[in-house]
């Protein structure tokens, strides 16, 4: 166990608890600047996942604020934030801050985010319908501003996965000449999209489970806004997901939200570019550039592919492997059983145009007749293999390969998706999708280490690992859920110690000031090494290892981050010391430590509680010089008892010790006299 | 055809030679008495002398059944050295004397008291040495084992009696 060497602790700049002070005058303050005005609700502003409120800035009055709410229990999309922080891209919504704020209605507090104030929206809500717009306005202010947006996600390697027209603003409130995208950090990607305006494999995904996707996915929303404004309203209404999707799947995307109505030829053109179901074919940035530049381009028609073959499947006659792959995921147990039917063998062989799925599907069905599978795994395997750009599905679990973390965030209280997450990792789903994609290794490699090392934290058990440890790592916008501070809103590690710091007082019933959730969240987050400490807390609970373990890990926050002083956390592991200190064995090393650990923690730091009672150097040392002791007292205990013997054993010993003594003491004075009196003659 | 039973090697016996036999205790009784008839043709006077001189030591060896004779060695060194003075005298007399000089000696009772007391002083060191060794190997003994006691008890004092816990655990 590595010591935490730097005292830095008293140096470091402390930090207070909590930052966002409600209520101030006239609002909420978060960090000391923004004012958050509650009365002052913008519900035209508003995203599915948050709410829109008036906002200040005390410093600079003249900025056009508003600040977003968001919902507790959904994460951030981290990386898309610290992105914006660094520099905000344009063409999207600009941001101002960010931080956490206990709000009234809100049993913990939430995270706001403090975005620069747009114009109003282009389209109050997808149920209303609006004035249809003119092509050329379309192609000048719509197509054009996200373009241009898109070009700067495209260079952070970023997507929006929120274009629709109600998360379109004007950029400003007069001339209505640009447009902005609107937020898309409140909840994982893609979460707040209609299935309508996701293309076909993303729509079938769980909301939450839809990933970061790509830049395609934005250029096909792009499309259906495109559409819709065209149209002025949504141009396929009131009809649930499931039709949408079949009505996709079954006649191409383009074809299916167009029908049947006359399109100008210049933005047919345009759509079944940006609606091309086919990946391939759909329109890139390019070439949305050089249409916007009024050169001609012939979009592709994007007709699904329909197998030459029908297979009949609960008495329904499935034409494309993409259907026919939903509805074995829709009845399992039937599926099974069909697809051990030597007729979907040959349906597969005659039907598939490529060569390998179909081998691969025949190896799947002769591995689960040679060795029982689940129904599930075969029809989830079986499923990826009929249609491998579909998300990764497996009983209720529907995600995209990055929507793991999402899904995970979005459903964690619940078991059932907890253990279909579980299940999924176990069973290899993730690396099966892959190889059936066809990608190359180099291509994978870096996922393929993320899910090995998914897998490992899944695996392992102890404090700092399990599915806890999995949300935290796959979702960097997570907050810590663990009870200990969770009224709190802690995103960065560096925040926790406050957090903790403020809740000791109510927490201090409870025996350690660590728990599971805590534990995964500093490992997940932490950069420094503290895998000793991950060891440590695998011991039983009230063990002096363990609680080095924690004290370790809080010293080494303590250490990095500050605050400088922690009082509450101090005395509340002063508590659990004792096994600490009864651990080392010198008697008078532990009454001198008892009296320093005092000092220490009023204090109130964790690094040199530690460095006092954890160091390494010392323990080894303490260790070391009891084990010669008791060395020693072995081999005084074995020499008494050897003395006993010897004593036992005595009138023996001493009897033929002491003839021999006697014939060569006898002998001794013999030769002593002759001598003399041979001296007398000589 | 089957085949014959097979049968176990013989295993080699080695027999042990015979130890060799040693000389029994009374052959060498016949051979000292032979030699002490023999002697007593050249010197009888100093034969006699010895016969009667040594027979504490003749005594003891006869007595002693411990193997190592040590009775009979410690008593023999000095009742040779009680013997000694007077066969001195005895030889340097010359050849024409001998006879009557034995005589005197063998009547005078200081003879016997020097002679018989220097073997009684043999007898004193064989019968008083075992115990005097017993003593001082059981006085050290004890000093040791208390130093041990005190050793253990700084032990126990700086280290806790967790340690003399540990060891009991060990032992069992």
């Amino acid at each position: 166990m590595a010591a935490v060497e730097k005292p830095a602790a008293a140096e470091a700049p402390e930090t207070s608890w909590p930052e966002a002070k409600a209520p101030a005058a006239g609002g909420f303050l978060l960090k000391g600047r923004y004012r958050i005005q509650q009365d002052a609700r913008l519900p035209d502003y508003d995203s599915p996942t948050a709410a829109a409120y008036l906002a200040e800035d005390t410093l600079r009055k003249d900025r056009r604020l508003l600040a977003y709410v968001c919902e507790s229990s959904l994460p951030l999309r981290w990386q898309f934030l610290e992105h914006q922080r660094q520099q905000n891209i344009r063409g999207i919504l600009s941001f101002v801050d960010e931080g956490g704020l206990a709000w009234p209605s809100a049993k913990n507090e939430c995270p706001v985010i403090v975005c620069g104030r747009p114009g109003p929206r282009l389209m109050p809500s997808l149920d209303t319908a609006i004035a249809p717009m003119m092509p050329q306005e379309i192609s000048t202010v719509v197509v054009a501003s996200l373009v241009e947006a898109l070009r700067g996600l495209e260079v952070r390697e970023l997507t929006h996965r929120g274009i629709r027209p109600d998360n379109l603003f004007y950029a400003d409130e007069k001339e209505k000449k640009r447009v902005v995208l609107g937020e898309a950090v409140t909840a994982p990607a893609a979460y707040n999209q209609p299935v309508l305006f996701e293309p076909i494999e993303s729509g079938m995904a769980d909301p939450a489970g839809r990933g970061q996707g790509s830049q395609e996915d934005d250029i096909y929303a792009l499309g259906v806004t495109v559409l819709t404004l065209l149209f002025g309203k949504l141009p396929v209404q009131e009809i649930g997901n499931e039709a949408i999707l079949r009505g996709k799947i079954q006649k191409g995307s383009y074809a299916y939200l167009v029908g049947s109505r006359a399109l100008p030829l210049r933005m047919m053109e345009l759509l079944k570019g940006l609606l091309a179901d086919n990946v391939e074919y759909r329109w890139g940035l390019d070439r949305i550039e050089h249409w916007l530049d009024e050169h001609r381009e012939h979009g592709h028609a994007n007709a699904p592919a329909v197998a030459p073959h029908i297979f009949t499947f609960r008495k329904e006659q499935y034409t494309t492997a993409r259907a026919l792959a939903c509805a074995f995921l829709e009845h399992p147990q039937q599926a099974f059983r069909a697809i051990q039917e030597s007729r979907f063998e040959a349906w597969a062989a005659r039907s598939l145009t490529n060569p390998d799925t179909a081998r691969a599907i025949t190896e799947e069905i002769n591995n689960a007749r040679s060795s029982p599978l689940s129904p599930e795994r075969l029809v989830a395997r079986v499923a990826i293999l009929l249609d491998p750009k579909a998300p990764l599905r497996y009983k209720s679990f529907t995600s995209m390969i990055d929507g793991f973390g999402g899904i995970l965030a979005a459903g964690f209280g619940e078991d059932e998706v907890r253990h279909n997450f579980a299940d999924v990792v176990r069973l290899h789903l993730p690396q099966y999708w892959m190889t059936a994609q066809g990608l190359r290794e180099a291509a994978n490699r870096k996922r393929l280490q993320r899910l090995h090392r998914i897998e490992h934290f899944l695996n392992r058990r102890g404090l700092g690992f399990g599915l806890d440890r999995c949300l935290y790592e796959l979702v960097p916008g997570q907050r810590c859920l663990s009870p200990l501070v969770l009224p709190h809103y802690c995103v960065r590690v560096s925040e926790l110690l406050p957090a903790l710091e403020a809740a000791t007082s109510d927490q201090q019933k409870l025996v350690e000031p660590i728990d599971s959730h805590l534990a995964a969240f500093i490992a997940a987050r932490f950069p420094g090494r503290i895998d000793a400490f991950l060891v440590s807390l695998a011991s039983p609970t009230g063990s002096a290892e363990r609680v080095l373990g924690i004290l370790g890990l809080l010293a080494s926050l303590q250490d990095r981050y500050g605050p400088a002083k922690l009082p509450g956390l101090a005395s509340w592991l002063h508590r659990l010391l004792p096994p600490v200190i009864e651990s080392y064995h010198n008697q008078a090393f532990r009454k001198q430590m008892e009296q320093q650990v005092e000092g220490v923690i009023g204090k109130g730091s964790l690094v040199a509680l530690y460095n006092l009672i954890g160091n390494p150097a010392r323990r080894r040392a303490d260790r070391r010089a009891y084990a010669l002791a008791r060395n020693r007292y072995t081999r005084s205990l074995a020499e008494t008892a050897k003395l006993d013997r010897k004593l036992k054993e005595l009138p023996l010993t001493s009897l033929v010790l002491g003839h021999v003594f006697a014939i060569r003491f006898s002998i001794l004075i013999a030769l002593i006299s002759f001598s003399l009196m041979l001296s007398r003659y000589i | 055809m089957a085949k014959p039973p097979l049968r176990p090697i013989p295993r080699h016996r080695t027999r042990r030679p015979p130890p060799a036999e040693k000389m029994s205790l009374g052959l060498w009784w016949i051979f000292g008495v032979l030699f002490l008839v023999m002697a007593s043709a050249f010197a009888f006077s100093t034969v006699i002398l010895l016969t009667v001189g040594l027979l504490p030591a003749w005594v003891a060896f006869v007595v002693d059944r411990n193997p190592t004779k040590a009775a009979g060695k410690s008593v023999m060194s000095l009742n040779l050295v009680g013997v000694a003075p007077y066969l001195i005298d005895l030889w340097v007399v010359g050849r024409a004397g001998q006879m009557d000089k034995a005589y005197g000696m063998l009547t005078d009772p200081f003879t016997w008291f020097v002679i018989y007391g220097a073997a009684a002083v043999g007898w004193v060191i064989y019968l008083g040495m075992p115990h005097l060794i017993a003593g001082y190997v059981e006085m050290r003994t004890l000093q040791r084992k208390a130093h041990l006691v005190r050793l253990r008890q700084e032990i126990v004092e700086e280290w806790g009696e967790e340690i003399a816990g540990a060891m009991s655990r060990q032992g069992d």
